[in-house]
């Protein structure tokens, strides 16, 4: 091909217009830390960042739901920890009184105690969240026993997405924890009224068992805590995991960039200093 | 210099100036300019679109989902909080807001598009009056016999331009004149011009079509920036009464994500219980009645007609939280948002989860401004590669002349030395016979 100064100064224009675009490709990424901003820089990254940006997301929001589970769980237990001291008490109460040695003034005192118990018993059983019964089903906005004692309540299931797909209940039955306890502790009143010493015996046996109902609920919210805690963990985990790949995905590598900005910039600048020099001379520059 | 120019220099008289042209390497310039405006337009166009859809960035219609998920799941934890309540539906107006604001962008830009459009039409037609003009001026010089050099350089240029705008065939008859066709159909005869209109289209608004004026037929426009500017604005197909074209299409993908996502909230939310414990009403509905058939209901659901069901607005106690009447139960705001993350929906193109539909919308939209891209790189590399070679055959070089110039000066003085010692030889014999 024949070469003549306009072929040059075309082919000079163009390269110097080429790695000025890569030298701006190069700062752009620099400057906004993202190695692509529209789609169109690259479909398949852009797809994926969304991609993982949602699913962080979601991770975000379910951490807020196991948090907001154990803060349930945890008045929940700590709800049924006062309810077994309570009984606990009024067991020991009931064995004292039980003693044929006492006399029925001693057993109306405590007769007075075992109705203060239950009262605090029945307190607990309305313990709340926030505004919310934590005993009551899903009538959460409902007291869930009135002071006779009644269950206003009713027995279904709260659950929460804990993870993509994974639900947990959330609450125990309320009516199964604190219904014959609250009844118990009534009857057990009325008899030590009357010095009822047979009777007290068989509220004795019933006061175990409710003890026990109590426990088990105890220990199996214990569990679920247990529960919520790995998944917490393993959440954070995988959203730490989606943070590194979505970094991996649209961050630049800094160090790189920099090397191939300095790189460009040699480019460019060769490319100036040789225009320059190759642009300027002509035969007429070397004829006297 | 004038066109049969009179003297130049002493005792020489230019016969011809001649242009030193490859025609074939300027066809095929003028052929590969067409593809490449075609590309660079559609280029353009396309980054414009992904500008509006704004992805991945932290505020558009992704986040807007993203946030209403959330809310929804806040609402899962908390049912009977009416503060909850109140920023889901917070939130579900953004999200009508982020459909509102996309469409209403693409609308503005298609209309941009159209503006665009009746302009090339009227450059096309200047191009195509001043290339007739410099035909009857070119053919009458060179029926005088001599080179208008001059405004065929000009007339080169204008068609150069031309290819830029459309596809079109160029040929040279025995006249000088050339003959410009566009899609088959005669475009510059000569000394005239077939030229080219807009014509409004009743079923579709901002979709005007091209017409030869006189003809009244519609010009086939397949190349150059006027075919690149109707690809992007979208062409109104009679026979399927659909537009066909990227703002369109994406447009439809956006009604369609619309129309199937609320569709399928109401439908949950329909079978859910709200805060007093009756059933759920419409959550999203239509404020036109965009398939005309006369009733107001889902099937008008468009990203444009999106509404939030105004008894929810004044009223957030309306939202059906629960899969039971009961106000604690938050399980029928996982399955809402469970529409968003999780459900495949049936969209028009077949069953999809939401996120993934919208995903896929994305990246195939990023896939054609890629290609895009990839093929403006192409033509300008083979428009480059060819100018190069226009330049090479027609461009002057300062070394090339001044050593022709050099060349000649020194034959002269040779041949005055010649004459000047001829002189002297003559002086001698002349002098002897003194």
């Amino acid at each position: 091909m024949r070469i003549n100064s306009g072929v040059m100064v075309d082919n000079m224009m163009r390269n110097l217009q080429d790695n000025m675009k890569k030298l701006d490709r190069l700062n752009q990424q620099l400057s906004s830390g993202k190695k692509f901003s529209d789609p169109s820089q690259n479909p398949i990254g852009a797809a994926e960042s969304m991609e993982i940006g949602s699913l962080i997301s979601s991770h975000d929001q379910y951490l807020d739901n196991i948090g907001e589970a154990k803060d349930w769980m945890k008045s929940t237990e700590s709800a049924l920890k006062n309810s077994s001291k309570i009984l606990q008490r009024s067991r020991e109460q009931a064995i004292y009184g039980a003693n044929g040695s006492l006399s029925e003034d001693d057993r109306k005192q405590i007769a007075t105690e075992i109705g203060e118990l239950r009262k605090e018993l029945i307190n607990v059983s309305n313990s709340k969240l926030g505004e919310r019964y934590l005993f009551s089903g899903q009538m959460t906005n409902t007291k869930t026993f009135d002071d006779t004692g009644t269950f206003q309540g009713d027995e279904k299931a709260i659950n929460r997405e804990i993870g993509p797909g994974t639900s947990m209940q959330i609450n125990i039955n309320g009516k199964e924890v604190f219904e014959d306890a609250i009844q118990t502790l009534k009857d057990l009143e009325d008899d030590l009224k009357n010095s009822n010493t047979d009777q007290i015996q068989d509220r004795i046996g019933e006061l175990d068992t409710a003890l026990s109902v109590t426990t088990e609920n105890r220990a199996k919210i214990g569990a679920k805590i247990n529960r919520l805690d790995m998944t917490e963990s393993k959440l954070e985990e995988e959203k730490i995991q989606s943070e590194e790949l979505l970094s991996k995905n649209e961050d630049v590598d800094i160090a790189e960039t920099i090397t191939d900005l300095k790189m460009q910039e040699s480019v460019y600048r060769a490319s100036l200093a040789s225009g320059a020099r190759v642009m300027q001379p002509t035969l007429v520059d070397f004829l006297q | 210099m004038p066109e049969g120019a009179g003297q130049v220099g002493t005792g020489v008289e230019i016969e011809e100036i001649n242009r030193i042209k490859d025609q074939f390497v300027e066809g095929q310039i003028w052929e590969k300019k067409q593809s490449q405006n075609y590309w660079q337009r559609r280029y353009d166009g396309i980054h414009r679109v992904e500008n509006i859809f704004n992805e991945p960035t932290d505020d558009n219609l992704s986040a807007a989902f993203d946030n209403f998920w959330q809310s929804l799941q806040d609402l899962s934890n908390n049912p009977e909080d009416t503060a909850v309540r109140a920023t889901v539906k917070e939130r579900a107006n953004t999200l009508v807001d982020a459909f509102h604001s996309i469409e209403e962008q693409l609308t503005d830009y298609k209309r941009s598009l159209n503006g665009d459009v009746k302009t090339t039409v009227d450059e096309i037609n200047s191009l195509g009056t001043r290339i007739s003009d410099l035909n009857e001026q070119i053919a009458h010089i060179k029926g005088t016999g001599k080179n208008p050099n001059d405004l065929m350089d000009s007339r080169d240029k204008l068609i150069e331009d031309l290819n830029k705008k459309v596809n079109v065939r160029t040929r040279q008859d025995d006249r000088g004149y050339i003959n410009i066709s566009i899609g088959g159909m005669s475009f510059v005869s000569g000394d005239n011009v077939n030229k080219l209109k807009t014509e409004k289209v009743s079923d579709a608004p901002n979709e005007d079509i091209i017409k030869f004026a006189e003809l009244d037929r519609k010009a086939d426009i397949k190349n150059g920036e006027l075919a690149g500017l109707l690809d992007l604005r979208g062409v109104y197909n009679s026979s399927t009464g659909q537009s066909e074209g990227i703002i369109p299409d994406y447009k439809n993908k956006l009604d369609d994500m619309a129309n199937t996502f609320a569709n399928k909230f109401n439908d949950v939310h329909q079978n859910g219980f709200d805060f007093n414990g009756d059933s759920g009403v419409e959550f999203f509905l239509s404020d036109t009645d965009t398939n005309g058939d006369g009733t107001l209901d889902g099937s008008d659901i468009t990203a444009d007609s999106l509404i939030v069901n105004d008894t929810i607005k004044n009223n957030v106690k309306k939202i059906a939280a629960g899969s039971e009447a009961n106000v604690g139960n938050g399980e029928n705001a996982v399955q809402l948002a469970d529409v968003i993350k999780k459900e495949q929906l049936n969209f028009d193109d077949g069953q999809a989860n939401l996120m993934d539909k919208y995903e896929s919308v994305i990246s195939s939209l990023g896939v054609k401004g890629q290609r895009a891209n990839q093929m403006v790189s192409n033509q300008d590399t083979l428009v480059e590669q060819l100018e190069n070679k226009r330049q090479s055959i027609s461009g002057v070089s300062l070394d090339e002349e001044m050593a022709n110039m050099i060349k000649y000066q020194q034959a002269y003085s040779a041949s005055a030395k010649l004459i000047s010692n001829a002189n002297r030889m003559l002086d001698s014999l002349m002098s002897i016979l003194r």
